[in-house]
């Protein structure tokens, strides 16, 4: 407050402005928060702030009418799994790239860096046909396996490893180290900061991903989150009113987590996004 | 790196042509203390529900061998199992099938291999329910599907509003229309309108006696009968809409709060609409209106064409070509939807009208008093009606059709198509898109 | 410098991993896209070859360019309104005279990991026409997600909603990046605020502002959750995105050849912009 007073006109608009503008950015999340706590005669109700009483009912009738439990399994289950084949697989590549000389190094890389201009919707059919094919259709893993080398992390570890002292790798060589053992002990500890920043990343994607889920699970208990929260207000029983109540309380489950992960380690998140911005 | 290339893209597309081989048609007898497990899969909990309860009851009076239910529920059951198809995944015996996708199948008559042609099981029984519902899932005059619902349609109204504003009930369109524009003096409107593809549009042009599609599939809606009959009834919906007489509804909103929210002001007097609007939208939108509602019989045309009612959507339950106990399967869809029991206790259980007459005509349901009507016998007038529900014909080009109502039917309420620019551009879309 | 090694075979190993993924789930799945684009294919028999039928049947296809004036309305909005106002946000983020900035910093980030489903069902609500705040707010029932022209306006605010803060994260590093010593110079010069901004701040931030814009503009062209989960592409198209067309011309009504047209197209004009982007950076020495 002492502080505040000192604040020029300028300054004071700007807090002004900023500050407002924060509370239109926060309200989507309040309004979200206090209908989850809604009856269904509360929310058809000309709409009001708070709900009248803290109750769960939405969410016990979450976990009761849908297979919630098992959304929230599978989607932890793919996004961790992606996570990890991710950071294992960019990690190697990257590290690679930037410590080996070898033949076509450059052009392969050249061609890793382009492929970030595909768009991915451009996919979709062919992924679903080739995942039909492998009869991977509602298994986890074809929600995992188009996403466990994002180009972008190759070039992100690519960044890391090239900060990694040659000096500690050739000292580790003389001492009789194998190559995948100087990357496990050596390259991979350093290049910490870029696996945190591409995992959370990852983490973050894949468990809001909807498009490819979408049309890769048909069945309810291979549900991802976001699939199993918009098939609860559009799809199943055409015929009945939409139940808002334990949609947002749905809503406010799955954004809980990510926004946790993010709060906590805001840094790390920048920092991969960052990354290729600043640099290139 | 092209070697590679090319040996990759030989491989997928290979791969991809690889077409689904056919089911092996084999077949197996439970032993006697065996448990057989059926598969099933369809969009709504409520099936299980009642196949469940079904199967039970079958259970307890079988010395032989006991049935086991597994089943998956999924948004689109015919998706999953073209998908699970080429796949050479695991299919389901029995399988629910929404009637808007039935289409799907009759495409290079899919169905065929996929689906059990259960004609000759129905045998001379066809003739013992509501003709109309057999159409739903008739392929090349074979039918593959048995309807859940009746889904016949009706005049749900709030009757304090009529006699309020001392209004009759209308039992004609034409009547409707007026009794519409004196509601509309007062600001209160008669119905509603929707651009659902199967919605209000859809349930008149149907009930006057038009056709999207003839029994063979072709698409018929821009010929001679058909194009007249939803001309007048798209001038009718103009009519009423131009002196504000329904209640406009576009999208998802149908399901949502628009229209329970608009009927408990007192905006809205009523609204038409098949028997299951009444149990899974009206009574849960507006339960505190128990006592406050009425139903009459759906409007018909003073100049006596078509039906005296409608219908809107669906359920049939099929057997898959691929299922090692189809006759089983049989004997419980046999059971649960064919018998007289089993058609009543899919009302109780589920609350979907009879579909065979018989069932229709019973006292359960003719005479049962509805507290929420007041204690009107509402499955009378469903009854009374049941014999004229017309049938909708089925083609692979249906889809297209849905499609194009549920974007072109907005432009009609704003008044940028004309009834007949409306219907051109309906038949000019699926025609252009089903070639695709 | 780089490390050469006895083992000839250890990169290769180590790159493997990647270009499996790759050439399986994204170069093998583009190369079958592009070939599918000439067929006409349900998915269930087998493809039949149609040439140019799906591109000639997309230029006359009056829905296809009614989702391509809605993307494109959505790439507008976003690179004429997200773009500087997230300049701004980030200029206030970085000002001394910010009070509470790690507060306020959470909150303008957060919309960036909220999922997309989530965000939308809750906006659905609150454009809601009977019980929605945005109508209790102003007092009128507007039935935004049912009007044609109004429609947009939901998935609008979503998309302005969700990417502000990605947006001024970027600026923000921009920000950062900018030698302080220049502004020292301007001070020294005599430059006001005003004038500093513009003699060193933007021009400093020229290469970020590309940057900034290719992003949102690349990935506004692929936008499907938030007009998929509000309006589901209605009324009557109006709010349709190109990919939702693909979607729905593919996986509703499998029309695999049609839906893989739609891509190549979608492609073609995501790579001429990438490649335009590319020219212009070259150029101008970004």
């Amino acid at each position: 407050m002492r502080k505040l007073s000192r604040l020029s006109a300028g300054a004071w608009v700007m807090n002004i402005v900023v500050w407002v503008g924060g509370a239109f950015m926060l309200l989507p999340f309040i309004w979200m928060v206090s209908s989850s706590f809604k009856t269904t005669e509360e929310i058809f109700q000309p709409a009001t702030f708070l709900p009248k009483s803290l109750d769960g009912g939405n969410y016990a009738r979450l976990f009761s009418s849908w297979p919630f439990s098992r959304w929230i399994i599978n989607s932890l289950i793919v996004a961790l799994f992606t996570t990890l084949l991710a950071l294992m697989i960019t990690s190697l590549a990257g590290y690679a790239f930037a410590k080996f000389r070898f033949k076509g190094r450059g052009k392969l890389f050249a061609v890793l860096l382009s492929s970030t201009m595909i768009p991915f919707p451009i996919l979709v059919v062919p992924l679903f046909v080739i995942t039909s094919r492998l009869g991977m259709t509602n298994s986890l893993i074809s929600l995992m396996l188009p996403f466990i080398a994002p180009p972008i992390g190759i070039f992100l570890m690519n960044q890391y490893a090239s900060y990694v002292p040659n000096a500690l790798l050739d000292s580790a060589k003389i001492d009789g180290a194998g190559d995948l053992r100087i990357f496990f002990q050596i390259a991979l500890p350093i290049m910490v900061p870029a696996l945190a920043s591409l995992g959370i990343i990852t983490f973050i994607n894949s468990w809001n991903n909807f498009l490819w889920p979408l049309i890769a699970i048909r069945q309810e208990l291979s549900m991802t989150l976001p699939i199993g929260m918009a098939n609860m207000l559009t799809g199943v029983s055409a015929g009945s009113a939409p139940p808002y109540g334990p949609a947002m309380a749905a809503s406010t489950l799955v954004c809980i987590p990510t926004v946790a992960i993010f709060l906590a380690v805001q840094k790390y998140y920048i920092q991969g996004l960052t990354a290729g911005a600043v640099k290139q | 790196m092209k070697k590679c290339l090319s040996v990759l893209l030989v491989l997928v597309v290979g791969a991809s042509l690889l077409m689904a081989g056919g089911a092996k048609e084999e077949s197996i007898t439970p032993k006697k203390g065996e448990t057989v497990t059926i598969k099933m899969w369809t969009h709504d909990d409520l099936y299980r529900q009642f196949f469940q309860k079904r199967i039970d009851m079958m259970n307890e009076n079988n010395p032989d061998y006991q049935i086991a239910l597994d089943a998956q529920i999924m948004p689109n059951t015919i998706t999953s199992l073209i998908t699970a198809s080429v796949a050479g995944e695991e299919m389901p015996d029995l399988i629910g099938v929404e009637q808007g996708w039935f289409p799907t199948l009759m495409e290079d008559s899919n169905v065929e291999s996929f689906l059990v042609d259960l004609t000759d099981k129905i045998g001379d029984r066809y003739d013992d329910y509501v003709q109309g519902r057999w159409a739903l899932y008739t392929h090349e005059g074979k039918i593959y599907g048995l309807e859940s619902a009746l889904t016949a349609s009706v005049y749900y109204y709030q009757p304090a509003i009529f006699e309020k504003y001392g209004v009759a009930i209308p039992t004609t369109w034409e009547e409707y229309i007026a009794a519409g524009k004196e509601l509309a003096e007062h600001g209160v409107k008669i119905g509603v309108m929707d651009n659902d593809a199967s919605g209000i549009f859809s349930l008149m042009f149907l009930q006057r006696g038009g056709q999207f599609f003839d029994q063979d599939g072709n698409l018929v809606l821009g010929e001679g009968k058909n194009r007249e009959a939803a001309i007048k009834v798209l001038d009718m919906l103009r009519e009423a809409l131009d002196a504000k007489a329904l209640q406009v509804v576009l999208g998802n909103e149908f399901w949502g709060s628009t229209i329970p929210t608009a009927f408990s002001t007192g905006k809205v007097a009523g609204m038409v609409a098949p028997d299951w609007y009444n149990t899974s939208v009206l009574q849960p939108g507006v339960e505190s209106m128990a006592g406050d509602w009425s139903v009459a019989p759906m409007p018909v045309w003073e100049d006596g064409s078509g039906f005296r009612t409608s219908v809107w959507g669906g359920t049939g339950f099929a057997i898959t070509k691929s299922s090692k106990i189809k006759d089983i399967v049989w004997d419980v869809l046999d059971d649960a939807y064919m018998s007289l029991d089993g058609q009543l206790d899919r009302y109780k259980t589920i609350g979907f009208y009879p579909t065979m007459y018989e069932a229709l005509d019973s006292p359960a349901i003719t005479e049962e008093e509805h507290p929420f009507f007041g204690g009107q016998k509402i499955g009378a007038v469903f009854a009374d009606v049941a014999l004229e529900t017309p049938p909708l014909w089925q083609s692979p080009a249906r889809p297209f059709l849905l499609q194009a109502m549920v974007d072109n039917l907005p432009l009609f309420i704003e008044g940028k198509l004309s009834s007949s620019e409306l219907v051109d551009t309906l038949v000019e879309i699926t025609e252009r898109d089903a070639q695709l | 410098m780089m490390r050469t090694t006895m083992y000839k075979k250890t990169p290769y190993f180590f790159i493997l991993p990647a270009y499996v993924v790759f050439l399986v789930f994204m170069f093998g799945p583009m190369i079958f896209s592009l070939i599918v684009s000439f067929f006409n294919w349900t998915g269930i028999k087998s493809p039949e070859f149609n040439g140019l039928d799906n591109l000639k049947g997309i230029a006359t296809d009056s829905v296809f360019w009614l989702s391509v004036r809605n993307t494109l309305l959505y790439s507008a909005v976003s690179l004429f309104v997200v773009v500087p106002l997230s300049l701004l946000l980030a200029l206030a983020l970085d000002s001394p005279h910010l009070r509470g900035r790690l507060v306020v910093r959470a909150i303008y980030f957060a919309p960036i990991v909220t999922s997309t489903v989530a965000i939308s069902q809750t906006f659905m609500m609150l454009f809601n026409t009977n019980f929605g705040l945005i109508n209790r707010m102003l007092g009128v029932p507007i039935d935004w997600l049912g009007s044609r022209t109004l429609a947009l306006v939901p998935v609008i605010v979503v998309i302005i909603w969700r990417w502000l803060g990605l947006t001024s994260i970027y600026f923000l590093a921009g920000l950062q990046g900018i030698d302080r010593e220049l502004y020292d110079a301007a001070k020294v010069d005599g430059a006001t605020t005003m004038q500093r901004f513009f003699s060193v701040t933007l021009p400093q931030l020229r290469p970020i502002t590309f940057f900034v814009s290719m992003i949102i503009l690349i990935g506004s062209m692929q936008i499907f959750d938030e007009p998929q989960i509000l309006t589901g592409g209605g009324p009557s198209n109006a709010t349709r995105s190109v990919v939702q067309y693909l979607y729905l011309r593919g996986f509703t009504q499998f029309r695999f050849g049609y839906a893989s047209a739609i891509g190549l197209v979608l492609f073609i004009a995501i790579a001429s912009f990438s490649a335009v982007q590319m020219r212009l950076r070259k150029e101008s020495d970004l």
